[in-house]
């Protein structure tokens, strides 16, 4: 499972990263490459998913996480000219602080889950980066502002959800393909053309421009 | 196997068809009522076997009936009371073709959750019900509702997010017993043979997840803005229908759960999300002017004491499930009654709205006798299902909670009652000329029909009615049930 675990270090890795930059393009390359890397996940599992599975996990993840969503993305922040800066809450160094706390904690906890559970099915690895990456997907839409970057930060909570899902129920491939497609699909299109009418109807593309309806 | 379960999702997906490809807005009110006529009788038919076949896909359970009752007489109202409101919309030329066919998809979502006996497919549908309702909320199409249904798809997104991940990790607990996927039938009948750990992180997850969608504070915060913008009979099914449905897939994670010794914690856990609802509801609920967002802040607060009647076991279930009806049948007549006004008034602020009793004298009376069966008090079924609550509580002995609970309702019971008051019989002096406005019948009708049901439950409760929820309790009781 060497290939499996490279694939989960880098993917890791690029969620600190994704954190500690400031620029909106290197979000969106770092999603394709994230897509890249559950490809690579994916295929270490081939023999429990069998052939057809295997094919559409590989559609899935090349196709549709690696190359039309951050084209798409792309395609939306040109067509409205967002501003090329992340524009976060939170100061860039702080985000990568917290970053790294959440990976510890993430990796304690599954640390935890394995000798509780007496789960040997669990791999501490994997299980480890999908936590961070479901907590750092929350943590980037919380703290930054742009609508645009909400939906990236749903795109790796929901990559976080797709290395759960081949961690632990591979050999259920229907959950695997379920999930993740349905979600990724209609929810990214959806909000798409949403910013798009945000973007038309509101000045600009930021959540602070969200706050009519209030209590 | 085609079963009934199975064409009761796929009919009204096909006249959503119809509707979306002919886009006539004569033509959609009839397909609407009648939609809503074959779902309750098919409904009907089924309430002979409430037993389900092991392993399923679709079936129909005790617990499952009594919702699926619901949603069948809530989308009747719906569809009556839009007879005339696709009227109003085609007049003032504001009709959008995409109403019916979100609302008939919405309904065939919602029956979905309802009979599905698999945890998988359960998830599917309540991601359907996301999509079918967004397109309902954004009807108007103004900045207002454009915010609210971004915030609901947002967040109830990431509630779904949420809950796939209690799909999976209930996986990973069924995993050392084979072939037993995600059924909940065979799911409830190895609960014990579980592995626990998994089992109570899934349901975590699925409470959280799906608690979102079903308005458990603090997840709330999408609710009161999608409520207020969409138009008032989808409004209505919202809050009557569509947190039942979240709560119903919680409720299916909370069967498997209870037979373990993992049933005390999950208890714990309804108990205290459900009284935190209650308190956000009776902080926020007395100053909000929007009557629509008030109504909005009392569904949070009925959601908590469905949770709260769970978390306390024993006999409050059996009144969490008679609460669910009551509940929704006076939620589902009030938003219609907040429809009439809107109609009448073009505004829902509560500032603006005095002696309704004048030109609306119908709708007036409405809002007053169903402001009174809302709160729980007699001769009304919600009085007795609040008051069941109250009772298992001095059963347990947990007198501080009881005590925090009645506060905490009588609040809520104020500040709903005060803005009936005024915007029913309250009128100011220098009231212009008051001109009597035109009711159509079929905007009251629903109400009145609702009303005449909730004072029947609060009289008499027929007998197959009370072995439906004795049996609906029965099988959420679980092994440390009281």
């Amino acid at each position: 499972m060497l290939l499996n675990d490279v694939a989960v270090v880098i993917f890791g890795a690029s969620l600190t990263y994704i954190l500690g930059t400031s620029r909106l393009g290197a979000y969106v390359k770092i999603l394709s490459v994230q897509g890249v890397l559950l490809f690579f996940s994916a295929i270490s599992h081939a023999e429990t998913l069998g052939f057809f599975h295997s094919v559409f996990i590989a559609f899935e993840t090349l196709i549709v996480k690696a190359t039309i969503i951050p084209l798409f993305i792309f395609f939306i922040i040109k067509d409205l000219g967002i501003n090329r800066e992340v524009e976060a809450y939170i100061d860039n160094f702080i985000s990568v602080i917290v970053a790294i706390l959440i990976v510890i904690g993430s990796f304690t906890v599954a640390a935890i889950m394995k000798n509780v559970g007496q789960d040997s099915n669990i791999d501490v690895l994997t299980m480890g980066v999908s936590i961070s990456a479901v907590i750092i997907g929350l943590f980037i839409m919380i703290s930054r502002k742009k609508l645009i970057t909400h939906v990236m930060g749903y795109l790796v909570l929901e990559n976080g959800i797709f290395l759960l899902s081949l961690a632990l129920a591979t050999d259920v491939p229907i959950i695997v393909e379920m999930g993740v497609l349905l979600d990724v699909f209609i929810g990214l299109f959806l909000m798409g053309i949403f910013i798009n009418r945000i973007q038309s109807t509101f000045d600009s593309a930021d959540i602070s421009e969200l706050t009519r309806l209030t209590d | 196997m085609m079963g009934i379960e199975f064409i009761l999702i796929v009919i009204p997906a096909l006249f959503a068809g119809y509707s979306f490809f002919f886009r006539y807005f004569r033509t959609d009110r009839i397909v609407l009522v009648v939609c809503a006529v074959i779902h309750l009788t098919l409904t009907m038919l089924l309430s002979q076997k409430t037993v389900p076949t092991e392993g399923v896909m679709f079936g129909i359970d005790s617990l499952s009936f009594v919702f699926l009752l619901i949603l069948s007489v809530l989308f009747l109202a719906t569809a009556v009371y839009s007879i005339d409101f696709i009227r109003q919309m085609h007049e003032s030329g504001h009709y959008n073709v995409l109403y019916v066919p979100a609302l008939l998809l919405f309904l065939a979502a919602m029956t979905g959750v309802i009979v599905s006996r698999n945890l998988g497919l359960i998830w599917v549908f309540i991601e359907a019900t996301t999509l079918a309702s967004a397109t309902l909320i954004y009807h108007y199409k103004t900045k207002e509702s454009l915010e609210a249904v971004w915030k609901y798809l947002f967040i109830c997104s990431i509630g779904i997010a949420l809950a796939f991940i209690a799909v999976i990790l209930m996986l990973e607990a069924s995993r050392s017993i084979k072939g037993i996927g995600l059924n909940v039938d065979m799911l409830i009948k190895n609960a014990n043979s579980l592995s626990p750990l998994w089992l109570t992180i899934a349901f975590v997850f699925a409470l959280i997840g799906y608690g979102t969608k079903m308005g458990l504070a603090p997840m709330h915060t999408w609710l009161p803005d999608a409520h207020s913008q969409a138009p008032s009979p989808a409004s209505a099914l919202f809050s009557g229908a569509l947190l039942n449905c979240a709560f119903l897939a919680i409720l299916r994670y909370y069967q498997i759960i209870v037979n373990t010794d993992m049933g005390q914690f999950a208890r714990t856990l309804f108990l205290v999300l459900g009284l935190f609802s209650i308190f956000l509801s009776s902080v926020y609920v007395y100053r909000i002017v929007n009557y629509k967002r008030k109504l909005a802040y009392s569904s949070i607060e009925h959601v908590g004491i469905l949770a709260t009647g769970i978390g306390l076991g024993g006999f409050a279930i059996y009144a969490a499930m008679l609460h669910a009806i009551c509940h929704s049948l006076a939620k589902h007549l009030m938003f219609l009654n907040a429809g009439n006004i809107f109609h009448a008034y073009k505004t829902i602020n509560i500032k603006n709205i005095h002696g309704a009793y004048r030109s609306l004298p119908s709708t007036a009376w409405l809002i007053m006798i169903g402001t009174i069966a809302l709160l729980g008090f007699p001769p009304f079924g919600t009085f007795i299902s609040k008051f069941l609550i109250l009772e298992q509580m001095i059963v347990n002995g947990r007198w501080v909670t009881m005590v925090v609970f009645i506060l905490l309702v009588t609040v809520i019971s104020y500040g709903l009652l005060k803005a009936a008051i005024q915007m029913a019989f309250l009128s100011e002096k220098d009231a212009e000329g008051h001109t009597v406005e035109k009711e159509h019948m079929t905007t009251l009708l629903p109400q009145w029909f609702f009303l005449g049901l909730l004072l029947c439950l609060g009289l008499y409760i027929p007998q197959w009615l009370n072995n439906l929820l004795y049996n609906a309790a029965a099988l959420l009781l679980g092994k440390g049930g009281v």
